[in-house]
């Protein structure tokens, strides 16, 4: 795909971004006092916070009644403005805007500043995957008559397919699959999936786009940032590769 | 203690939380109530008023001794709106409700209660909002007043 | 979609679902149920995970920067469809009521769900640069508008259900109706009141 495909991305007035996430996981799990620093560095900008746990009932052996663990990883923390989050736990640090979008460059400096001072606070430590998730929803006005699977493939051209018998029946869909990009040991997720929509009257439809780099991952920062940069044009070209005109002028 | 009816041609001041005012997006002033103001709260069977002229003086200086005398926390931008007994009467009659409002002194001497009063009734409570309204004043203001 | 049953039987195999940069918004955390649900497997001997965040601080302060992120996160879902400036606007107003000195420990904070009803009536409706708001005791987020001494206000119910309340006056006479309805049944509701008058210059793009 040329440049100008994937140029196309930059100029949309309403990009349909939910949520932008930068994510380094560490190697190996940090100690909890250490996510309590990143929590201290930042809580007076990021006020709002909440911790994560993973819970789980494990059976055990038979007869024997269910476990219940808790696992404490670590806080999301929410700041004043109510558009910017990190996420520190035992396992990552991961820095998220939420819409709207203010642009790759505003973006990136922001992520870059906040995963800098959580390294001051618990100075460095080695990273086994970089990745970069961009959240979609395309929020498609309603067509009377017309069947939701009809309407989203006049939109996506990722999608799943349906028998003409089935097509008319269509409720929701959940499709992830995996694929090589177009950069070197990076892979991508995509998922798309329908969800209710928050605007009335429309159908809405997730389109997730996660790229990363679990193997050579780059330690230094200049290269940590050239690498998110290809990240970031490889994430417009899988983007637009998967919208058609229709969806664009949904953007602008 | 004989049961006191409040003369019809007094007022009563109905607190209103900061968060129940309508604040103009432009000048920031206080320009109405919202009906919830006016709606009696789970487990409430009257609706709490001050008496204002149970205090001496002219309006400002009751109106101080409303606000000194509540047994609520104010905040400095909660309010109290303020109506004749009976418009209030009237207002209510109006949608069906034969209300009484009686003096019963509670720690706050002009306590008073509005009795009969209905639940649920959101025209009513819309419109005596909407009368409160027209002399409404914040607590940072009566007490500076 | 594959069920327990199918894996406690071992006839399918687990399904390849990847592991995502992590997510905080409502759409990534929908996804991350649904995904892990699929995952579910009791050959792992784990039959049901959660990832969850609960507030940390008990505090009144705490309390309220959570609920007003909250409501922050909840418009942001929506921001694409919002001028920016009425954004901007509505963050604001939503900090200053939850202002800390406004409110006592034991207050109920905004309902999330009357909040999105809110959202999609905004949506549905158009924008009025001049809407005020305000919450109500039981934490459901309301709307007034004022015309001279008539006054419209909305309580926002989840469920897109909308208590509305009207006052006119014309002469000495005042006109007051008010009742409960769904969102989609608003606009038929309030025609006898002369919705144009209300919305009918509903802001697409407030000026600065």
């Amino acid at each position: 795909m040329s440049g100008s495909e994937f140029d196309k991305g930059r100029d949309y007035a309403r990009p349909p971004i939910v949520e932008a996430v930068i994510e380094r996981r560490y190697t190996n799990p940090i100690e909890y006092n250490l996510v309590n620093r990143v929590r201290a560095e930042f809580e007076d900008e990021y006020p709002a916070i909440a911790q994560t746990a993973e819970y789980s009932f494990a059976f055990i052996a038979d007869g024997a009644p269910p476990e219940f663990r808790q696992n404490p990883l670590g806080y999301r923390m929410v700041s004043r403005s109510g558009t910017d989050v990190v996420l520190a736990t035992t396992q990552t640090i991961a820095f998220a805007r939420l819409a709207p979008y203010p642009g790759w460059d505003n973006f990136n400096e922001a992520a870059s500043a906040v995963f800098g001072r959580a390294r001051k606070s618990i100075g460095y430590k080695p990273i086994n995957r970089l990745g970069v998730r961009y959240v979609n929803r395309l929020d498609l006005p309603e067509v009377e008559g017309v069947p939701l699977g009809t309407q989203i493939a006049d939109y996506l051209r990722t999608q799943p397919s349906f028998s003409d018998s089935m097509l008319p029946f269509m409720r929701g869909f959940t499709l992830q699959f995996g694929f090589d990009v177009q950069i070197p040991d990076c892979t991508s997720t995509m998922t798309v999936a329908t969800v209710q929509s928050p605007v009335p009257h429309h159908n809405s439809v997730l389109l997730d786009i996660d790229i990363g780099r679990t193997t050579h991952v780059p330690q230094m920062e200049r290269d940590i940032r050239q690498l998110l940069d290809q990240i970031r044009d490889e994430k417009n070209r899988v983007f637009e590769s998967s919208i058609t005109d229709r969806a664009r002028e949904l953007f602008k | 203690m004989p049961t006191e009816n409040l003369p019809l041609e007094d007022h009563v001041a109905r607190y209103v939380r900061h968060r129940l005012i309508q604040f103009d997006t432009e000048t920031k002033a206080p320009v109405g109530i919202f009906p919830d103001a006016f709606q009696l709260r789970p487990g409430e069977r009257d609706l709490s008023v001050s008496w204002v002229e149970y205090f001496e003086g002219d309006r400002k200086t009751q109106m101080k001794a409303v606000a000194e005398h509540s047994e609520l926390r104010l905040g400095r931008r909660d309010g109290f709106g303020v109506l004749e007994v009976a418009a209030l009467a009237g207002i209510c009659e109006k949608h069906g409700a034969k209300v009484r409002v009686l003096y019963e002194p509670t720690k706050d001497p002009s306590h008073s209660a509005i009795h009969r009063y209905p639940r649920n009734n959101v025209a009513m409570e819309a419109e005596l909002a909407n009368a409160a309204a027209g002399d409404l004043s914040l607590v940072v203001d009566i007490r500076d007043s | 979609m594959a069920t327990m049953q199918t894996f406690d039987a071992g006839l399918i195999p687990r399904p390849d679902i990847r592991s995502l940069s992590s997510g905080t918004s409502w759409a990534s955390s929908l996804l991350q149920e649904r995904l892990r649900t699929i995952l579910q497997s009791s050959a792992g001997n784990i039959v049901h995970q959660a990832m969850t965040s609960l507030p940390v601080e008990a505090d009144k302060m705490h309390r309220l920067f959570n609920a007003s992120a909250a409501l922050k996160m909840a418009a942001s879902e929506v921001s694409m469809h919002l001028p920016e400036l009425w954004r901007r606007r509505l963050f604001e107003n939503i900090d200053d009521l939850h202002d800390p000195d406004d409110w006592d420990e034991s207050d109920q904070l905004a309902d999330p769900d009357s909040f999105k009803t809110f959202l999609r009536a905004v949506l549905h409706l158009g924008i009025r640069k001049n809407m005020m708001l305000g919450i109500s005791d039981d934490g459901n987020i309301l709307a007034g508008l004022r015309r001279g001494s008539d006054s419209l206000a909305f309580a926002f119910l989840p469920g897109d259900r909308i208590r509305w309340s009207i006052v006119e006056h014309e002469g000495d006479t005042t006109n007051s109706a008010g009742g409960t309805t769904s969102l989609e049944r608003l606009p038929n509701t309030l025609k006898s009141y002369n919705p144009e008058a209300w919305f009918g210059d509903a802001d697409r793009e407030p000026t600065a």
